[in-house]
């Protein structure tokens, strides 16, 4: 990435921070969300989102490796379950999940520790989902209005 | 290199030496840390016929962290790739995730070759390459 680049991210940031939600132009969140690593979940999230599974003979087939450290499950043990139904060592997920708050096979988006990062998820979410739904421009104002509260009380 | 994930590195490089996928190969593996892999240009690409190596580098942080990843010798000359090797391919940065393995990184960068339709160099490319003399691509961004 070039310093320019770097620059209007910084820009960008300002830009968000500071003015109302109403004025957030989709673009400027997609730029910034493409360049913006994902931060990390936060702890009461992962207890809250995540699930042990204990290894057995009739699920350890379907459940495969863990793509991490690509070693198996033993039997008898236990498996973490992402909400996306993927499965890795507790000591693996967790290590990445501290990184960075996505499921590493199909990069599904958990909750991250930054509430900001998370209401521009939702923004982005909320955008594509009206895009497929072709929504006419009144409702498009509707739907910015609730953005703009969610945003604010997240 | 942790032990835990030293494992798998000896995995995949053990696949991609015993059943390599056409077109790529590994070149060199002296050491766990330092691999050197071979890929040919796609039939019907415009890199058809050419061949590159790709050098990746992992520190302890794999897979947890992406590895370095450029091409040495000749370079591929493609919009999204330096004349001195870096190459700008997001899963080797902010995108990375510890599912891709050597093997998919190797294929997303074919990909990428296959498909360009004008070989040019990127629009920044001489000031780009000025400034990152000596440094890795993950410290140049």
């Amino acid at each position: 990435m070039s310093d320019q680049n770097v620059h209007n991210i910084v820009n960008g940031i300002r830009f968000i921070g500071e003015d109302d939600h109403e004025e957030l132009d989709i673009e400027r969140i997609k730029f910034i969300m493409k360049h913006t690593p994902t931060p990390p979940i936060s702890e009461y999230q992962f207890q809250e989102l995540t699930e042990e599974v204990i290894i057995t003979k009739r699920n350890k087939e379907r459940i495969g490796d863990c793509t991490i450290c690509v070693n198996e499950f033993p039997l008898d043990t236990e498996a973490i379950k992402l909400p996306c139904k993927h499965y890795y060592h507790f000591d693996c997920i967790t290590q990445w999940l501290k990184m960075h708050s996505n499921c590493p096979n199909c990069r599904t988006q958990l909750p991250t520790n930054n509430s900001e990062y998370d209401a521009y998820s939702r923004i982005l979410a909320e955008h594509e989902k009206k895009e497929r739904e072709g929504i006419n421009e009144d409702e498009d104002r509707s739907m910015r209005r609730q953005t703009k509260n969610s945003g604010m009380f997240s | 290199m942790a032990t835990r994930y030293a494992k798998r590195l000896q995995k995949e490089l053990m696949e991609l030496q015993v059943s390599p996928p056409t077109g790529i190969r590994v070149e060199e593996a002296n050491d766990l840390s330092r691999w050197v892999i071979g890929i040919d240009g796609t039939t019907g690409s415009l890199y058809q016929g050419e061949k590159f190596s790709l050098q990746f580098r992992f520190n302890d942080g794999y897979p947890l962290e992406a590895p370095e990843v450029i091409f040495i010798g000749k370079p591929p000359v493609h919009p999204h790739i330096y004349g001195n090797g870096h190459i700008c391919l997001s899963i080797l940065y902010d995108h990375w995730s510890p599912a891709l393995t050597v093997l998919s990184i190797c294929l997303s960068i074919l990909s990428m070759l296959s498909s360009c339709t004008e070989k040019v160099r990127p629009v920044d490319d001489s000031v780009y390459v000025s400034r990152a003399v000596g440094k890795s691509p993950k410290d140049t961004r």
